[in-house]
């Protein structure tokens, strides 16, 4: 008979393990959502090596094991399952007593009896209805925590950039700085005809440079004096120009490309091709000590010039997306259109700015409409910015030695074509031209806008953020 | 007879009981199984109530199903010891002898009280004096009686249903802590609703009263004694009934807010060992063969009502025992330890 009973109270603790173990793994399962919830969080910041999906449903899977595994292993109380048991089955304390009048081997008269009919008691039950039949504990915050996931795959945070936005913007400053130094240099070592002038404006740029460098210029102070020194970097580009330009007649035959020469890539050493603009200058023009150093210095101050402003436009592009605050300032003279990235010594820094410049009215590109070798691409003589929104082909002149590849890419305006300009091998290492980088930048929104890869609230700034900086007029040549 | 046929015997035994008072008895059946309980858990009881409820009437009942001998003690201020347990008397019988004169002996000869019987019922025995009353205390716990310093025990089943009037303090000797802890239940009789006073009505204003027929006889209630005493009590029953005695304390641990304030005395020993005994009986009664915490809670007032003793406090602000009994069956779980 107590052979009988233990084999049922066997039994009843077995249950209870399972049941247990039930309970454990479902608890588990919560527990190992909540690292796999934040992993896919943090995907869009991180950039996991590894699927996490497959880390989610690895971490719900690990937890509810070993939820499983502590159910199971866990120390089962007999005495106390059996009061539980007696409660639970309205046992009168029947179960619990034999189990002691069987521990206790007693002999007392109605210890056969009482053994017996708990030993039916257990058996006649099904075992489940004398365990605690309650739900786990956590199983209505599931659904929750589903749903957070869920979210979480539709709507990746990227908190990368709000957590590297600053860091990235000291490094950038710290590169100009160092950048310009070297600018001031060149401008001192290049042959000016006003020593003076080149001699304070290098120095000036140097202090720049360095303050910028060792990190005591930052902030909006930094902001502020790099766009004081762009304007006197402009300021005395047009001087230089207009000191060249009587001098020389046309100035594009000193070998400099005159303004709005180029606006596309930077260009390689050599001159610029003269294939998309027949009227223009090829860059074959007579090259002069006098007009070598005016050259280099126009060189320079294009270059230092066009730095300032790549990086007025890449610390605007890492300021937060509401555009306010010290990071968030954007370029406001049309200047700020791509800079001019070609090496060529006549390059003509107003050139690059044609585009953007010349969509903005500026007289500098009015000045310069029919520039020999110039470079555009909605700016150059035969190209028409409506044009080229409407489908016509935009001639590109993107080196000496290699022609513009042309892509055909829908833009989803009807049957426009879209030409993908490719900067020419550059010695100083592979650049792009800041259009090109910007609508690629551009398509990557809109692709990102249309896949709902960019969560709701932040899809404004996205859209915006085109619209702020201008590129919807530089592209479309307004 | 096997276990399970001697508990059912108890079980209809009870049954038949109750059924049999109940036939001169309106109403009090909890009261009824409550006697029984004390009869079969070799207890005295205390039945306490107005006059008029049935007390005596509920005793000689009891006396008459059971086929044992009964006595009654009308307890009054000048009633003495000696009246109750017995008194050594001087007996004088001649005697003559053959061919020779009568001859006088006298000799000593122990008359034995109404204590002397089975079921005793000490009517109002409030009205005696503490010396009298005293007088039960040996008969009560020992089961004997010592005169001239000659102990006489008193045959089995014994049993003391004691009555008293809560209302009518004037001239009464209230019992001793004592004498109260040797009650085993203190039983409270309520007035009867108006059905049961119609019913009280109809049975005594007609036909004349009949007499009972007995139902067990004194073998009987030692087995069912012995039954009783044999129910099996689970370690944490047992347990559950000693935090509840536990609980009644003032300063102990398990003591709730209401004992803390207003109880001056808890629960003795006495009382942990009437609950569980009593919760045997209980269960035994109910045809189960071990005892459960429905058991002990059952019996919880009847055997503690008279062990918690409340404080000037409680007096004053009319806290009933039996309020805070329910706050501790109320705030004591079973399954705490």
């Amino acid at each position: 008979m107590g052979d009988a009973f233990s084999g049922q109270v066997k039994r009843l603790v077995a249950r209870l393990r399972w049941q247990r173990a039930y309970l454990s793994s479902c608890t588990g399962l919560f527990w190992g959502l909540f690292p796999g919830l934040l992993v896919v969080a943090l995907d869009g910041t991180m950039h996991f090596p590894f699927s996490v999906l497959d880390f989610a449903i690895l971490a719900a899977a690990v937890g509810a094991l070993a939820g499983a595994g502590v159910g199971i292993l866990r120390k089962v109380d007999d005495r106390a399952l059996l009061i539980k048991a007696d409660q639970l089955l309205a046992g009168h304390e029947l179960a619990s007593t034999a189990r002691e009048l069987v521990a206790h081997g007693s002999q007392a008269p109605f210890t056969a009896a009482i053994v017996a009919d708990a030993t039916r008691l257990l058996s006649r039950q099904p075992a489940r209805e004398a365990l605690d039949k309650r739900r786990p504990r956590l199983l209505p915050f599931l659904p929750l925590i589903v749903a957070l996931l869920v979210l979480a795959l539709l709507y990746p945070v990227d908190l990368r950039a709000i957590f590297t936005a600053r860091q990235g913007r000291e490094r950038e400053l710290v590169m100009l700085g160092q950048d310009l130094q070297s600018y001031g240099e060149k401008l001192l070592d290049a042959k000016s005809p006003d020593q003076g002038r080149s001699l304070a404006l290098s120095q000036q740029l140097t202090q720049l440079g360095k303050d910028l460098a060792d990190r005591t210029l930052q902030g909006d102070e930094a902001l502020d004096r790099i766009a004081e020194m762009e304007g006197m970097l402009s300021r005395e580009y047009d001087m230089r120009m207009q000191e060249v330009q009587p001098s020389n007649g046309i100035p594009s035959q000193t070998g400099t490309s005159p303004p709005g020469s180029q606006s596309g890539g930077r260009q390689s050493n050599g001159s610029a091709q003269s294939q998309t603009n027949p009227g223009g200058d090829t860059g074959q023009g007579s090259k002069g000590s006098a007009g070598n150093a005016s050259s280099d210095a126009l060189k320079n101050l294009s270059d230092a010039r066009d730095r300032l402003r790549q990086t007025q436009r890449n610390l605007a592009e890492k300021a937060p997306t509401n555009g306010t605050g010290p990071t968030g300032k954007v370029p406001a003279s049309p200047g700020a259109a791509p800079p001019a990235t070609g090496d060529l010594p006549g390059a003509s820094p107003d050139a690059d700015g044609a585009g953007s410049d010349a969509a903005a009215g500026s007289a500098d590109s009015n000045a310069q409409p029919d520039a020999p070798g110039s470079l555009s691409t909605g700016e150059a003589p035969g190209t028409n910015p409506s044009s080229s929104r409407n489908g016509a082909p935009t001639s590109i002149a993107t080196g000496q030695s290699q022609a513009p590849t042309k892509e055909n890419l829908p833009s989803g305006e009807g049957d426009s074509t879209r030409l993908l300009v490719r900067a020419l091998p550059d010695p100083t290492g592979a650049r792009l031209s800041d259009q090109t980088v910007l609508n690629g930048y551009q398509r990557q929104a809109e692709s990102a806008l249309a896949h709902d890869e960019i969560p709701l609230g932040l899809r404004p700034y996205v859209k915006d953020y085109f619209t702020v900086i201008g590129m919807g007029q530089t592209v479309t040549g307004q | 007879m096997d276990v399970r046929e001697q508990a059912a015997w108890v079980q209809e035994m009870v049954g038949n009981l109750r059924a049999e008072i109940g036939t001169a008895i309106v109403g009090h059946e909890q009261v009824v199984h409550d006697v029984l309980v004390c009869l079969f858990c070799d207890g005295h009881a205390l039945l306490e109530g107005v006059p008029g409820l049935g007390k005596t009437t509920l005793i000689k009942c009891l006396g008459q199903t059971l086929a044992v001998a009964t006595s009654r003690i009308q307890f009054t201020p000048d009633l003495m010891p000696a009246d109750i347990i017995g008194t050594n008397v001087l007996i004088q019988e001649e005697t003559q002898a053959a061919g020779a004169s009568a001859e006088a002996h006298r000799f000593v000869r122990f008359q034995k009280g109404p204590v002397f019987s089975h079921i005793v019922l000490a009517d109002e025995i409030n009205r005696a004096t503490p010396k009298t009353q005293s007088a039960l205390l040996e008969a009560m716990q020992e089961h004997t009686v010592t005169v001239g310093g000659t102990t006489y025990p008193l045959d089995p089943p014994f049993i003391v249903l004691a009555t008293q009037n809560p209302i009518e303090m004037e001239g009464t000797y209230p019992l001793p802590e004592a004498q109260l802890d040797r009650f085993f239940f203190k039983l409270s009789l309520g007035y009867p609703s108006a059905t049961e006073i119609a019913a009280i009505i109809d049975r005594t204003t007609a036909d004349p009263i009949r007499s009972l027929s007995p139902v067990l006889d004194a073998p009987g209630i030692a087995r069912i004694k012995e039954l009783v005493r044999a129910v099996p009590v689970a370690t944490h029953v047992r347990d559950y009934a000693i935090r509840l005695a536990l609980a009644t304390r003032p300063g102990a641990p398990e003591a709730t807010s209401l004992v803390t304030r207003y109880v001056r005395y808890g629960a003795s020993p006495r009382g942990a060992q009437s609950i569980v005994l009593a919760a045997k009986a209980h269960a035994l009664f109910a045809g189960r063969m071990n005892a459960a915490f429905e058991d002990v809670t059952a019996v919880c007032r009847p055997a503690l009502r008279h062990r918690v003793l409340l404080n000037f406090e409680g007096e004053a602000e009319g806290v009933s025992a039996e309020q805070i009994i329910d706050d501790v069956v109320e705030r004591v779980t079973p399954t705490a330890s």
